[in-house]
């Protein structure tokens, strides 16, 4: 009986592409964008909730909000001088940058662990486990 | 009689020394790891996983599972201790904890959590061994309408109990379908959405992702909230509980680790809807409701040994069936295919000797963690000391080597600083991120079985109807998608 209920015929093999999964998919995230849209309006968020809401309140706080988007341009800023300049140079200037800036350390303080950690993971994977990490035009 | 037999193999591979030595070190830096405010056992598995590309696959896979159950104890140390949860599973625990430790009464918390965690996952790691074969004998029936209905149901399940919007988890879980279909199309052999990047041909690697949604996200928001520099400066007796105590919990521990176990096993539900599931019985079951969030020991115990006896619970469908149900697992599973090992039903049969040592080494990780838990407390609590920024360093830092060592490209490291901005954006939404990574993961699987099902029926969905175990879980993927959203309704109705 379940063999001859009126099923779609939008599943016939000759139709099926590699383009059909993704449509359906598009379509299903669509139709979820609109519910969330049209729930947000008729359920809004009441003003006890966002107040006890971590995230909502350190994104308020200009101070946190200036680390985060320093400490994200810095290490943008690493993974954009990596392929020129190579692993353990990008990361030690990121690493010293990111203290100084976002942990406002000290000079002393930063260029020790600057130069620790890209040599501790430089001996992991670049030594240990032979992972061919980015060189600069100096050889490391 | 086969099993002993098949555990005693697992032992014999778990207990040589080189082995051995992995496992406890996995033990370690998980109980470390766990203890961080922060860092999540699926963040560890994620960046730590490159270190094991060298290894064989059974040391990797027991270096991973010993992280992986070292970190579902070490959360709950600095939860008791400090009311800092080091993991999301932990955070139910410091509501009874922090109170004993303010009672003077923290070892007893510790002492407790620590036996309990030992039960649990002794007990699911039992579970674990008499259902996995099982499991699979039954799946290796399994054709791909049944394998379609069962990724389907997982799919439903992860979407709507991970997320506590039902539509924030939907979106979240098609992102996660959406991204699976980048790559070479398997059918007929065509790009699709890699835009001419090489790279791209093999599919977003989901290890990458989740290193980006789960370390570089979590790096940036740590930024935004001091944890660090918070010390436990008080006294550590009482660590081995008395007689009267260990009576007064055993009920809870029994009840935690069954529980825990079989939400474990459910894909979505994890670790910590099992912790709070367990406290909520508690607390209503106690005696005492007097006592409960301001110390009640029974509110420790039990949410203690769920979320040890889920993580083993979650292993069952993965070793079993090679369907993770949580983001460690996925990861797991991303680990073994590194290796070249296909999860599935065949796993059993295949590479018995790798899953009975993992088995066996899941014995042996909880023994250590006991060990640890009550000799290494006071050392552990001393990782607290660590600076917010010097980590976040580290972590970004490891991010992009482990992301590299994935294929030796940047264009991993670029998908990693992607989706961290994706990753940090859905936290502060409120959108869960776990259905982004395990859609991604089960996507593909799903669309590879829909098209072999269209291909065994002529291109008819009737063959879904017709097979009974297919229906089922269909009519349960269904029920699991919309019963939260009817539920819902009729409770809006009834105000």
């Amino acid at each position: 009986m379940a063999r001859r209920l009126p099923y779609p015929k939008f599943a016939q093999v000759s139709k099926m592409g590699p383009g059909d999964f993704p449509t359906i998919i598009a379509v299903m995230l669509a139709i979820f964008s609109v519910w969330l849209f049209v729930d947000t309006f008729r359920h809004p968020e009441k003003k006890g909730e966002a107040k006890n809401d971590d995230d909502t309140k350190t994104v308020k706080n200009p101070q946190a909000r200036r680390d985060i988007i320093t400490g994200f341009g810095i290490f943008t800023g690493m993974l954009v001088i990596m392929p020129f300049v190579g692993f353990s140079l990008a990361a030690s200037v990121f690493v010293c940058a990111f203290l100084l800036v976002v942990g406002r350390y000290k000079f002393h303080v930063a260029i020790p662990i600057a130069l620790l950690i890209p040599s501790l993971l430089w001996l992991i994977f670049g030594y240990l486990l032979t992972v061919p990490l980015p060189k600069g035009p100096w050889g490391f | 009689m086969e099993i002993f037999s098949n555990l005693m193999m697992g032992f014999s591979v778990a207990l040589e020394p080189f082995n051995l030595m992995f496992i406890g070190l996995g033990q370690l830096i998980g109980v470390s790891i766990g203890v961080l405010p922060g860092i999540n056992a699926s963040m560890a598995v994620a960046v730590l996983l490159p270190l094991t590309f060298g290894l064989s696959p059974e040391a990797s896979l027991l270096f991973l599972s010993g992280i992986y159950m070292g970190a579902m104890f070490g959360g709950s140390i600095t939860s008791i201790l400090l009311r800092v949860p080091g993991t999301s599973t932990a955070a139910v625990i410091a509501l009874d904890g922090y109170e004993m430790t303010r009672q003077g009464r923290a070892g007893l918390a510790l002492g407790i959590t620590a036996i309990g965690s030992w039960v649990a996952g002794t007990f699911s790691v039992m579970v674990l061994m008499s259902l996995g074969p099982w499991l699979s004998t039954v799946a290796l029936a399994f054709g791909p309408p049944e394998y379609f209905a069962l990724i389907f149901l997982g799919l439903s399940m992860i979407t709507s109990l991970g997320s506590d919007s039902l539509v924030k988890g939907l979106i979240a879980g098609a992102l996660g379908l959406l991204l699976g279909t980048v790559g070479m199309d398997t059918g007929v052999g065509v790009s699709r959405f890699t835009f001419g990047i090489l790279e791209l041909d093999n599919g977003v690697s989901f290890i990458a992702v989740l290193i980006g949604m789960f370390a570089v996200s979590q790096s940036l928001l740590n930024l935004e909230r001091s944890l660090s520099h918070l010390f436990y400066k008080g006294k550590m007796t009482g660590l081995l509980p008395r007689l009267k105590d260990l009576k007064e919990s055993m009920g809870s521990i029994f009840r935690g680790t069954v529980l825990g176990t079989f939400i474990g096993m459910l894909p979505g539900a994890g670790a910590t809807a099992a912790a709070f599931m367990s406290y909520s019985i508690e607390a209503r079951i106690s005696k005492h409701p007097e006592r409960v969030g301001k110390g009640e020991i029974k509110c420790v115990a039990g949410p203690g040994s769920a979320d040890n006896s889920a993580a083993g619970g979650a292993l069952v469908p993965l070793l079993s069936l090679g369907i993770p149900g949580s983001e460690t697992t996925a990861v797991l599973l991303g680990a073994l295919m590194i290796h070249g090992i296909r999860p599935g039903p065949m796993l059993f049969m295949q590479h018995s000797k790798l899953v009975w040592a993992t088995i066996a080494s899941l014995y042996i990780a909880n023994c250590l963690g006991l060990v640890l838990a009550t000799a290494g407390i006071r050392p552990l609590t001393q990782i607290l000391k660590l600076p917010t920024p010097v980590m976040s360093a580290f972590i970004l830092v490891m991010s992009v080597v482990g992301s590299y060592s994935l294929a030796n490209s940047m264009v991993d490291v670029w998908i990693v600083w992607i989706f961290g901005v994706i990753g940090y954006l859905m936290k502060h939404l409120r959108i869960p991120v776990a259905p982004v990574i395990l859609a991604l993961v089960l996507g593909p699987m799903a669309e590879k079985s829909f098209r072999q099902t269209m291909y065994m029926s002529d291109g008819s969905l009737s063959i879904f109807a017709t097979r009974p175990i297919t229906i089922v879980m269909l009519i349960l993927g269904l029920v699991s998608l919309f019963l939260p959203f009817i539920i819902s309704i009729f409770s809006g109705r009834k105000k």
